[in-house]
């Protein structure tokens, strides 16, 4: 899972070196997994951190113990997201089933609110629908993204840098970066549609 | 959904959220002491199968170089560090089976953790029925609690509120003032090797290795020495009874074997530890056999392995095997 691109030929590469003891390897799979299994736990605990640190802890060192089994047949990040919906489970368990968890990719609030904008097709996202749960969507389009891109696109769209400091902080040239914006942007889009009933555009289907 | 569009949506996300410095220092640190194990392991199965075991005058060993050693800092932990300093670090917990759980003092939410944990002064470390937990004193002594048990730490004090504690004070720990505290009465050691079990009416201390100090309402008993237990009711009445050193009775804490790090050390230094976690002292068939054991060097991973497991598999590999007397462990060739 290099800055460069995120796939599963690159993860299996990853995972190659990380089980050939390669310190570097350990190093990089840490950086970029960690952050996002915390923000799939955080989501998915309605914002309980420590809850979330437990969880994306214990699934990194349980998928650790697993990596021999890693094929590379989806990115290292789904591979890694399976681990964690099931201890999401086990830490709402443990937890006397106190803490409300979702679990589903569709949250149901989510999906209630984009089907009352669906009824009114067409209208603003801003006036339309509840903005948190907008926002939460956005953030979950983001956690499903290669960690590279979704860094990006908040350097970008968020921070408002130019792109020759975005490729500087990924290490790129500025075309690289560019390039790999575009790929983000795209990525984004298709991660969105996929994950709520609405068009990218606002509309429903 | 149109640049404007994508960029309105980032907008009203916001930033993601980020974990705190501790929170990700701790998950690194477990996350490296289980790739480390995972990578030991490997490379030691890389190298059984490499060889002939016939050949096998290399074996095998285990529990990893960062096990045996203080914990290392983590990279970009330095934050988290400063700040677990801030609390006094007393502990790391080293080996855990099953779920355990660390209240904080601070009132923290009680959480659910395992190995690679720092342990601050005021940290309750709790044991459920299936689950055992080893950790080790800023000092470089063992602590092992056994199921169902629950204790509270501090600087150089083991607070036992309920179950079952072993104290492994290897000769080369630096931190000899180690007390065990019950209700009922304190455990100083002495050097020593010993268990203490407290249920809340009766305090059990049963000895091992060396000698402890036993102190309990103001009174200060002889102190209690190896293959000695004493019995220590509410009404302050020892009951003194001598006892065996190995055996059923030692063999929870076997589950949790001490660190070890066979990697480029002998074969007597290996038995000499195993010596010490079954507690049975061991000796060679025949003085012949003596520089064998000093020179040959030891290589491999047998990480997850109890001492007695690990023996068989060193052993076999060196082509010798054991057998068990009334005096200890006896090396024999096979």
């Amino acid at each position: 899972m290099d800055t460069e691109r995120q796939s599963p030929e690159s993860d299996r590469e990853l995972v190659k070196r990380m089980l050939a003891g390669d310190g570097g390897a350990f190093g990089r799979f840490f950086d970029a997994t960690y952050p996002a299994l915390y923000r799939f736990a955080l989501a998915r605990l309605h914002g309980n951190r420590d809850g979330a640190a437990d969880v994306a802890q214990a699934v990194i060192c349980q998928a650790i113990r697993k990596l021999g089994t890693y094929r590379g047949e989806a990115t290292l990040l789904a591979w890694l997201y399976t681990f964690a919906r099931h201890e999401l489970y086990r830490h709402v368990r443990r937890d006397g089933g106190r803490l409300p968890v979702d679990l589903s990719e569709d949250d149901p609030e989510i999906s209630a609110a984009l089907e009352s904008l669906r009824a009114t097709s067409g209208g603003d996202l801003d006036t339309q629908l509840d903005r948190h749960k907008v926002a939460a969507l956005v953030q979950r389009v983001l956690g499903h993204l290669p960690i590279h891109y979704a860094n990006a696109l908040e350097w970008k769209y968020i921070d408002e840098l130019p792109v020759q400091e975005i490729g500087g902080r990924l290490g790129i040239s500025v075309k690289a970066a560019e390039s790999l914006l575009t790929r983000a942007r795209l990525a984004f889009r298709e991660a969105f549609q996929t994950m709520s009933p609405l068009r990218a555009d606002g509309t429903g289907s | 959904m149109t640049d404007d569009g994508l960029s309105e949506l980032l907008k009203l996300a916001g930033r993601r959220a980020v974990p705190d410095e501790h929170h990700q220092a701790r998950a690194r640190a477990a996350a490296h002491a289980e790739w480390k194990r995972l990578a030991r392991r490997r490379l030691w199965r890389r190298s059984l199968w490499a060889s002939p075991i016939a050949a096998a005058v290399v074996t095998a060993v285990v529990l990893p170089a960062w096990f045996s050693s203080p914990p290392a800092p983590t990279p970009g932990a330095g934050h988290a560090q400063a700040v677990a300093m801030a609390d006094i670090e007393v502990a790391t917990l080293q080996m855990v089976t099953g779920a355990i759980t660390v209240t904080p003092r601070n009132g923290d939410a009680t959480r659910a953790t395992g190995a690679g944990l720092r342990l601050r002064s005021g940290d309750r470390v709790e044991t459920a029925a299936d689950s055992r937990a080893m950790f080790v004193l800023r000092g470089g002594t063992i602590v092992k609690i056994d199921s169902n048990t629950r204790v509270s730490l501090d600087r150089g004090v083991v607070a036992l509120d309920r179950g079952k504690l072993y104290v492994d004070a290897d000769p080369q720990a630096n931190d000899r003032d180690v007390v065990v505290r019950t209700r009922l009465a304190t455990v100083r050691h002495l050097g020593t090797q010993f268990e203490v079990r407290f249920n809340g009416r009766a305090v059990v201390v049963r000895v091992r290795e060396g000698e402890v100090a036993i102190d309990a309402a103001g009174t200060k008993w002889p102190p209690l020495a190896a293959g000695w237990a004493m019995d220590l009711s509410a009404d302050l009445r020892p009951e003194r009874d001598q006892i065996a050193t190995y055996g059923s009775e030692w063999s929870w804490m076997a589950e949790l074997p001490r660190p070890f790090t066979l990697e480029g050390s002998t074969l007597r230094a290996f038995l000499d530890w195993v010596s010490r976690e079954l507690g049975r002292r061991w000796q060679y068939e025949d003085q012949s056999m003596r520089e064998r054991f000093d020179s040959i060097v030891q290589r491999g991973a047998i990480e997850g392995l109890t001492a007695k497991q690990a023996m068989g598999m060193v052993l076999e590999a060196n082509e010798l095997s054991f057998r068990e007397t009334k005096e200890g462990l006896v090396i024999v060739r096979r």
